[in-house]
């Protein structure tokens, strides 16, 4: 036996169990198509299991804003090319920037140089520091936004526990029109069931510690080794 | 989404979509006004949007207008150098008496002495650069920081950029392009990019801009578009009428609340690049510590 494979019509006939009307009598299928690719967004949104890449281009002298991919719901990191031994570009904040050297470091009169930092500004784009000297190619890694489901033989990316939330938060949509109670019954069961999902992929991950032990001296910079070398880098700030 | 979409969208939920524009009981007049208000209460709870101006300071001036756009500044600088905010108070306190008449010199701080204004101290001891159009046709774009660059009759499309150096503020056009002038000799789209060397720039929260056309969009990320709609459709239900339905705008804003919890949990995994704390992984609410700040809208307060 295989394990049941998730389409979008899949998804649909799923949704509709849920709400008792098999038959779909009471929502169309363009309109249940809408509510489908709407919790897929909501699941995507919220256990961002499936990574991309992209490249992006830091333009040599430029201290302007780069734009990160259209398609990114959640940046990740960023780190450069070979040329450049695939560095990371620590994210900062210019607020911290304007800490280092005391408060006495003027960095946007900084001479243009191998950029090692990004700040973010506004939730689309990041700005290099220093500003690079040659064009930069770098590569961003994040979480992107899932395709729009328009065949019934679509699928999605998520794990099998992320594909039941699917019809679940699909249910809650549909049930807006119709009974409010049922609707927050819907959404109470998706928010129950969507924590063991963010588990799954936090252990996945490894991205934190699940458990700190009580009691015990915790080196702060051994644990996430960005914060040794960045300070190391600047300086106390 | 652009506007277009979003009302649709709401229209769905209202169950609103006859053409029969007799049987409608919200005109997309109102509902495009919902989107607005929705669009900027989304900017409110969650700060997505953030933008940057330059303003051109002259010469022993202190006070100049804020950008149009500013919900609240994030950072100023002047000649690209941080200025710490101040306010009257601390200048009488730690100054001298006097400050107020001081003579103009290296801007340090700003303070705001109202609403939409900004104020430098000391006044700037130096006037930033300026354009100076004359008797242009055409489509005119002129990049100031170099004072040598001059614009002076040409005609057609013109582009100059001069300066290599300087970050954030770099380059700003105005943002209400300016047109044709009935006084002045100009005929055309005359646009002023500034520098933000040696005058004053900012970065801010900003306020988005108002939708009109079907094709705009809300400058916010896609995901938070659907907060928007939720939003639409409590208020349309809130609305006193014969189609009020006050436990249905009740139950949407619920939902409106519950999409902008997990836009603000997204929000909270961009860059992810560092310890936040060192307690094991609870869940939080983030949603509800904006919402005190920003607080509920008042047709849903008892």
């Amino acid at each position: 036996m295989s394990i049941q494979t998730y389409n979008l019509a899949a998804f649909r006939q799923e949704t509709l169990d849920h709400l008792n009307d098999s038959n779909g009598g009471m929502w169309s299928t363009s309109e249940l198509n809408g509510y489908v690719n709407q919790a897929v967004l909501r699941v995507a949104m919220d256990i961002r299991v499936n990574k991309s890449e992209a490249a992006m281009t830091f333009g040599a002298l430029c201290g302007c804003s780069t734009y990160l991919p259209s398609d990114c719901l959640v940046p990740e990191f960023v780190y450069t090319d070979v040329n450049n031994g695939y560095q990371r570009l620590f994210k900062t904040h210019i607020l911290a920037l304007d800490k280092t050297g005391k408060g006495y470091n003027n960095w946007e009169k900084d001479a243009p140089n191998t950029p090692r930092n990004f700040w973010p500004f506004s939730w689309d784009q990041i700005v290099p520091w220093p500003i690079p000297f040659n064009a930069l190619n770098g590569t961003l890694h994040y979480v992107p936004y899932p395709t729009t489901l328009v065949l019934d033989t679509d699928t999605t990316v998520f794990p099998m526990s992320g594909n039941r939330l699917v019809s679940v938060f699909a249910a809650y949509l549909a049930s807006l029109k119709t009974s409010m109670v049922k609707a927050k019954n819907f959404l109470d069961e998706y928010n129950s069931r969507v924590v063991l999902v963010q588990e799954q992929e936090r252990n996945n991950s490894k991205s934190r510690p699940a458990v700190m032990g009580v009691g015990r001296w915790f080196d702060r910079q051994g644990a996430n080794p960005e914060v040794g070398r960045f300070s190391q880098l600047r300086g106390y700030y | 989404m652009n506007l277009g979409s979003l009302r649709s969208q709401a229209k769905i939920y209202l169950m609103g979509t006859s053409t029969d524009t007799a049987s409608i009981a919200w005109s997309d007049a109102e509902l495009n006004r919902y989107a607005n208000e929705g669009t900027f209460y989304v900017q409110q709870i969650t700060e997505f949007y953030q933008d940057s101006d330059n303003k051109v300071v002259t010469s022993g001036t202190s006070t100049y207008a804020a950008p149009s756009l500013e919900h609240q500044f994030i950072r100023l600088a002047f000649d690209r150098d941080l200025v710490p905010q101040t306010n009257e108070y601390e200048l009488d306190r730690d100054t001298c008496t006097s400050w107020r008449g001081m003579q103009s010199g290296v801007s340090q701080y700003f303070y705001r002495p109202t609403l939409n204004q900004v104020a430098l101290w000391p006044p700037p001891n130096t006037s930033g650069d300026t354009s100076i159009f004359g008797s242009e046709l055409g489509v005119v774009v002129e990049i100031t920081g170099d004072p040598l660059y001059a614009l002076s009759g040409e005609f057609g499309v013109v582009t100059g950029f001069t300066d290599t150096e300087g970050s954030i503020g770099k380059f700003r056009s105005d943002i209400f392009a300016s047109l044709y002038q009935a006084n002045g000799p100009q005929f055309g789209v005359l646009i002023n990019y500034t520098n933000d060397e040696g005058n004053l720039s900012s970065i801010f929260v900003a306020i988005p801009q108002q939708m009109t056309a079907d094709t705009d969009v809300p400058q916010l990320p896609p995901f938070a578009h659907w907060g928007i709609i939720n939003y639409m459709v409590a208020k349309a239900f809130a609305r006193e009428g014969e189609f009020q339905d006050m436990s249905a705008a009740q139950a949407w804003f619920e939902a409106f609340k519950d999409w902008m919890g997990a836009s603000l949990g997204v929000k909270g995994r961009w860059w992810p690049t560092s310890i936040t704390s060192l307690e094991p992984w609870q869940t939080g609410d983030r949603l509800n510590q904006r919402l005190q700040a920003v607080s509920i809208p008042s047709f849903l307060r008892s």
